[in-house]
């Protein structure tokens, strides 16, 4: 009897450890999972105000001169304003070479499929993955709080202030969309008169009026190749 | 000594005492005082003043019970607190209150009166007591209109009781000083109050009286019987007006139940709009920190410390089995990807599940998460807090999203799941937290040396191991953004609505100029490809002019952000009870 107790015990044992094995390496799996997405996050470039157009294909054709890319991703945008650009997800092969891309565009306006907006680069964080694994070991407690609760109208408070924190942020991106057609526009108009000048310029010599004027006035003009 | 005094006084706004009251018994340089006059504004002794503290926003409303110059010419004043209904919210329960009211603070302990500079006052306060105590003298119909306030329960700090019945004295001052005062006054005081509609408050009286003439030219003899009908019609037009305080007679016919809760919608701030037509109304004010947490503080470790050990525990027993499903969730899910990536059928892409869940309704969009949840976790704290199967999926953050708010779209089964949910998230506050506590963090994780009786306590060894890497990776945060632990949240649950992906061409910025409408080869390939600006071109300058614009709304975006940052963190220490 007292044998079968033992061997019941030793099994029972058994199965604990096995438990706490699985349990283990189930939690060293987890790690590994984001240590790897980790990695991937600071090889990634994150780029912003892309024009619509820009295709993934044309995202990795700028950036080939950079170095080796592994995947481009472009993000989806479901709550912000489409106006706002789109923005990408660069995987580099490297971490030197996305701090190289980073630094460069910060340092001088590269553009993409259009000018002279210039894209926007800077490191990305974990939340901007959309596929991003679980924290490992991360225990969510979650409780309901009625209005008995004495934390219950600090915490509706709360939950007000988050709704006001989103109308904030909707409208100080309203301000920057406008803002931004606000330069576009400027920058559209000087273009459009400065090219006048120039049109004007190419047809005074087109037409040969400066070539005329220039006899009349027995000035001497260079040869312009047009 | 005088010109001394009003050197100094040359900063700060008037003072000035009043009448003297005596000395001090024990310190002969203590002066005591009847009254004072405090930036042109003359406070007696028992009158009602607004003291503010710095962080709140609503001032606190006490009454002056003694004031008196210290020996080293600080002005003192002894205030014996009123309570506001949301202060005590946790021991009123469901008795109703309304709005304006006040609970006088009675008894002993911490609470009851603080001795504060008379730099503290910012105002004084007209309160006005409706107990029908026979030592209160009745208010009158102008002093009811004028009064900001009024109060006829007190509020125990030592038994939490709330009751209408007054002691002798609080703070060893007598009772009739709390009351209203005594002014020299013609028509005979109401002391005391008779409840019975007979005699209802005298600005119902003169009501009372043109219609019961009214009735006297109609109908003779039916004056007692009729009294009812048009005192109950003078109620409900007494509704119309704001007073307030007429509430506290109606609280006999049900008739005046209706007519509270719509005194109560409208003196009540229109924010709240959560007023239900049950008993349970109650009008609340915006929540503050309450004085009571510091005596609570003592009766309440007892219960902080036994719930802190069952939050290492897992939670009380109700929860325990949400615990556990959570924690062995966890890793289930992980080996049902483990095992296969195959699924029975495929599964439509994301984007166009969204755009069907939108049409059928069943999208709801989670604000408030924790930004680090993984789509996973988001599905699984959905399944235990409401019980309902779900695809969620986290949004994933740009350049300009808060960096302490996650949301996440979340599509349900049904609209009608969807809207409970809504509805759910809306009426509770469901709290989101890491059960982790400030103290437990230095704990050295000693796990497998215990493994074996660890098991038989729900997720503690997860709870241990994660305690070791919440260490190490909130260490680990830092730099320019600003590490609020928000250990606490409530979710914010709305209708998910998706942008339309613009179709247009059009992106403000990159400009074409007009008159070139036919393009070159060269020049066409010239502007798709990618390249630097150079310098001596118009397009730097422009280039230029976009980066300043882009680095200003950067800055302006972390500066909103780091406000609100604060704004939750203050309010987040605000919360006294941990998950």
């Amino acid at each position: 009897m007292k044998l079968y107790h033992e061997s019941r015990l030793s099994v029972t044992i058994a199965c604990f450890e096995l438990l706490i094995l699985k349990i283990c390496l189930l939690t060293r799996f987890l790690y590994l999972k984001s240590a790897i997405f980790e990695d991937k996050v600071e090889r990634t470039v994150y780029i912003d105000n892309l024009s619509p157009l820009a295709k993934e294909s044309v995202v990795k054709a700028a950036l080939d001169q950079f170095g080796n890319i592994i995947q481009v991703k472009i993000i989806r945008t479901y709550l912000e304003l489409q106006s706002m650009g789109r923005a990408a997800l660069v995987e580099m092969q490297n971490t030197d070479e996305a701090k190289t891309i980073i630094s460069e565009i910060c340092n001088s306006p590269f553009m993409i499929s259009g000018m002279p907006r210039p894209v926007r680069a800077r490191s990305p964080v974990a939340e901007m993955f959309d596929d991003r694994p679980r924290k490992p070991g991360r225990r969510i407690v979650c409780r309901w709080l009625e209005s008995s609760d004495p934390d219950f109208e600090v915490a509706m408070k709360m939950k007000r202030i988050v709704r006001y924190h989103a109308k904030e942020a909707n409208f100080l991106l309203k301000r920057q969309s406008e803002e931004e057609e606000q330069l576009a526009k400027e920058q559209s108009e000087s273009l459009n008169t400065i090219y006048n000048k120039f049109e004007l310029v190419q047809h005074v010599f087109n037409s040969g009026t400066a070539m005329r004027l220039a006899k009349h006035y027995k000035m001497h003009i260079a040869d312009v190749h047009r | 000594m005088f010109p001394l005094q009003e050197a100094e006084e040359e900063d700060s706004p008037e003072f000035s005492w009043g009448a003297k009251k005596g000395k001090g018994a024990h310190n002969k340089g203590v002066q005591f005082y009847k009254s004072f006059t405090y930036d042109g504004v003359e406070f007696n002794l028992y009158d009602c003043v607004y003291m503010w503290r710095p962080g709140e926003e609503e001032p606190d409303i006490g009454k002056i019970v003694r004031a008196w110059e210290t020996t080293t010419r600080k002005r003192i004043v002894k205030v014996v607190w009123f309570f506001r209904p949301t202060e005590v919210t946790h021991w009123l329960g469901n008795i109703k209150v309304l709005p304006n009211e006040l609970l006088l603070a009675s008894g002993e302990g911490v609470g009851l009166s603080n001795c504060n500079l008379v730099e503290a006052i910012t105002g004084k306060c007209n309160v006005v007591c409706t107990s029908t105590d026979r030592r209160n003298p009745q208010p009158k119909d102008e002093d009811l209109e004028t009064a900001e306030f009024f109060f006829y329960r007190t509020f125990d700090v030592r038994t939490r009781e709330i009751s209408e019945e007054f002691p002798n004295s609080i703070a060893q001052i007598e009772m009739e000083h709390f009351f209203n005062k005594v002014t020299d006054r013609e028509q005979p005081l109401y002391y005391g109050g008779n409840r019975s509609l007979e005699k209802p408050h005298s600005s119902l009286i003169s009501r009372e009286a043109t219609t019961k003439t009214a009735l006297k030219d109609g109908q003779q003899g039916r004056n007692t019987q009729s009294m009812l009908p048009p005192v109950t019609l003078v109620k409900q037009t007494k509704s119309s007006k704001k007073d307030v305080a007429m509430a506290r007679t109606d609280q006999r016919s049900t008739i005046s139940k209706r007519q509270v809760t719509e005194v109560v919608d409208k003196g009540g701030q229109g924010r709240l709009g959560n007023i239900s037509e049950t008993d349970k109304t109650v009008a609340r004010t915006e929540a503050k920190h309450s004085y009571c947490t510091s005596s609570t503080s003592l009766s309440d470790s007892h219960a902080l410390k036994k719930r802190k050990l069952q939050d290492l525990l897992g939670t009380t027993s109700s929860d325990q089995q949400k615990v556990i499903k959570s924690t062995s969730q966890v890793i289930e899910v992980a080996t049902r990807v483990k095992e296969g990536a195959s699924t029975w059928f495929k599964e439509q892409p994301w984007n166009e599940r969204l755009q069907v869940a939108q049409e059928r309704g069943t999208l709801v969009l989670l604000e408030n998460l924790d930004p680090s949840y993984a789509s996973a976790e988001v599905e699984d704290i959905v399944r235990h807090a409401l019980e309902q199967k779900v695809c969620a999926k986290m949004v994933p953050h740009n350049t300009f999203s808060n960096p302490l708010n996650g949301k996440a779209f979340v599509i349900f089964k049904s609209s009608k799941a969807a809207e409970n949910a809504i509805f759910e998230l809306r009426r509770r506050c469901l709290m989101l937290g890491d059960g982790s506590l400030p103290s437990s963090r230095a704990r050295p994780v000693n796990c497998l040396e215990n493994a074996f009786e660890n098991i038989v306590y729900d997720g503690v060894i997860f709870a241990l191991l994660c305690l070791r890497e919440l260490s190490r990776s909130l260490e680990g945060e830092g730099g320019n953004v600003i590490v609020v632990y928000v250990l606490l949240r409530p979710v914010v649950a709305r209708r998910g609505t998706i942008e339309e992906p613009m179709k247009s061409r059009d992106f403000p910025g990159h400009l074409s100029i007009g008159k070139i409408k036919f393009q070159r080869e060269e020049m066409r390939k010239a502007v798709s490809t990618s390249h630097y600006s150079q310098s001596n071109t118009i397009e730097h300058v422009m280039g230029v002019e976009w980066r300043v614009l882009q680095e200003e709304s950067s800055l302006r975006w972390k500066a909103l952000h780091q406000e609100q940052a604060v704004e939750i963190q203050r309010l987040s220490s605000k919360l006294k009870t941990p998950i």
